[in-house]
């Protein structure tokens, strides 16, 4: 049973359509990697999954017993204010919240899970720091975990390794190969495609044409070989990407 | 038309009436806080995140904007429309100064702010200077002395 299904989806701005008749289903337990030029409508997709914007048309449909409070994001650029005061035990627990219906609480369970997670991500010496005092990969683990703590079922990440060095980007990587592997459902949108056709067991890309399949698949398919190769030869250009 | 600017002359002479109108609106508004905590943290914190993975923000946004605006009348009372913005604003900032979580934050911003408002009205008393003006004076005071504190622990922020 699909845990997300989209069907004819056209996605766009202004009248305007950037993604055409787009139709994938993710099963429980997958990791997609979602690749594209920059402004192919990666981000708009998720947003469009999540229910942050309406599609031009089409629809998005969740299953096995999937709703919002079972997902968790990681958002490419957070919304959050600057000199907001609150500290990263505190910001990790949010992540709880839409599961929490209208209990002011969190539980026993909860607060043990959102230690669990901070030490995984690493977090458990800065548990009390406030959020704007950290480094912007520290920022950028203590919204993993916030995700982490509110995916149930299934885990939305947005170019997670943006402007982390090459270090944590691995320990990233890893990490979410390992969530994974314990069962939860990855959609993660990067730019490395190397890291992609490593970890991923679906690609899609979006683009002026769409494509999904596997990752052996995309090497060879007319949409996939000449990104692919850019991408790769940018990034060894660069000095090793990932 | 002066008490709508600045505040009441006649704050120190409420009647029982208006005395426990404000008691029992202070106490209904404490308790949603209360309540409602954690809800408010994360639809002020990430609005977005919190829509996305499951909250009822729509709900929540119309009940926080409706518990604001009777704080706010109730506060108009006391220091005129002109000053309100300052007396809801400088706990917040000198709070913001010294702690690092948000429980931290808002508990000292409100203990602070009554504080200040009881400090202010004494002296108004004392020195027969306006009520609103006093109490935002000492808010800055206040401010002021959070922004040495902070210097002083190390502060919060770069």
């Amino acid at each position: 049973m699909a845990q997300l299904i989209c069907r004819n989806l056209c996605l766009g701005y202004d009248g305007r359509e950037i993604v055409h008749n787009l139709n994938f289903a993710v099963n429980p337990g997958d990791y997609l990697a979602v690749l594209g030029e920059n402004g192919a409508g990666k981000s708009t997709l998720m947003r469009t999954v999540l229910g942050l914007r309406p599609p031009m048309s089409g629809e998005v449909l969740f299953g096995d017993g999937t709703g919002r409070a079972e997902i968790g994001y990681l958002p490419q650029q957070t919304a959050v204010q600057k000199d907001f005061p609150a500290s990263v035990r505190e910001i990790v627990l949010s992540g709880f919240e839409g599961q929490s219906g209208l209990r002011p609480f969190r539980t026993r369970e909860q607060k043990r899970t959102a230690e669990d997670v901070m030490e995984r991500v690493g977090l458990t010496g800065l548990k009390k720091r406030c959020y704007r005092e950290l480094s912007g990969g520290q920022q950028q683990r203590v919204l993993l975990a916030r995700a982490l703590c509110a995916a149930r079922k299934l885990l939305l990440l947005d170019e997670p390794v943006t402007g982390l060095d090459p270090r944590m980007t691995a320990e990233m990587y890893d990490l979410i190969a390992g969530l994974n592997a314990g069962g939860a459902t990855v959609i993660m949108i990067t730019h490395d495609v190397g890291a992609a056709l490593r970890y991923a067991s679906h690609v899609l890309h979006i683009g002026p044409e769409c494509w999904f399949g596997k990752p052996a698949d995309y090497l060879s398919s007319a949409v996939g070989r000449p990104f692919a190769e850019r991408m790769l030869r940018e990034g060894s250009l660069r000095g090793g990407g990932s | 038309m002066c008490a709508t600017l600045f505040g009441s002359t006649s704050i120190l002479t409420l009647t029982a009436g208006e005395l426990w109108l404000s008691v029992g609106l202070s106490a209904a508004v404490i308790a949603v806080f209360v309540l409602f905590y954690n809800k408010i943290f994360a639809l002020t914190f990430d609005e977005e995140f919190a829509a996305a993975t499951g909250v009822k923000t729509g709900a929540y946004n119309l009940a926080t904007a409706a518990v604001i605006a009777v704080i706010i009348v109730l506060a108009m009372n006391l220091v005129g429309s002109l000053l309100i913005s300052a007396l809801v604003i400088f706990p917040a900032l000198s709070a913001m100064r010294v702690f690092r979580s948000f429980r931290s934050v808002t508990v000292c911003a409100a203990v602070l702010s009554v504080l200040c408002t009881v400090l202010g009205i004494l002296l108004s008393i004392l020195k027969g200077t306006p009520v609103g003006s006093t109490i935002v004076a000492v808010d800055i005071a206040a401010f002021a002395l959070s922004v040495i504190a902070g210097k002083l622990t190390g502060g919060v922020g770069k």
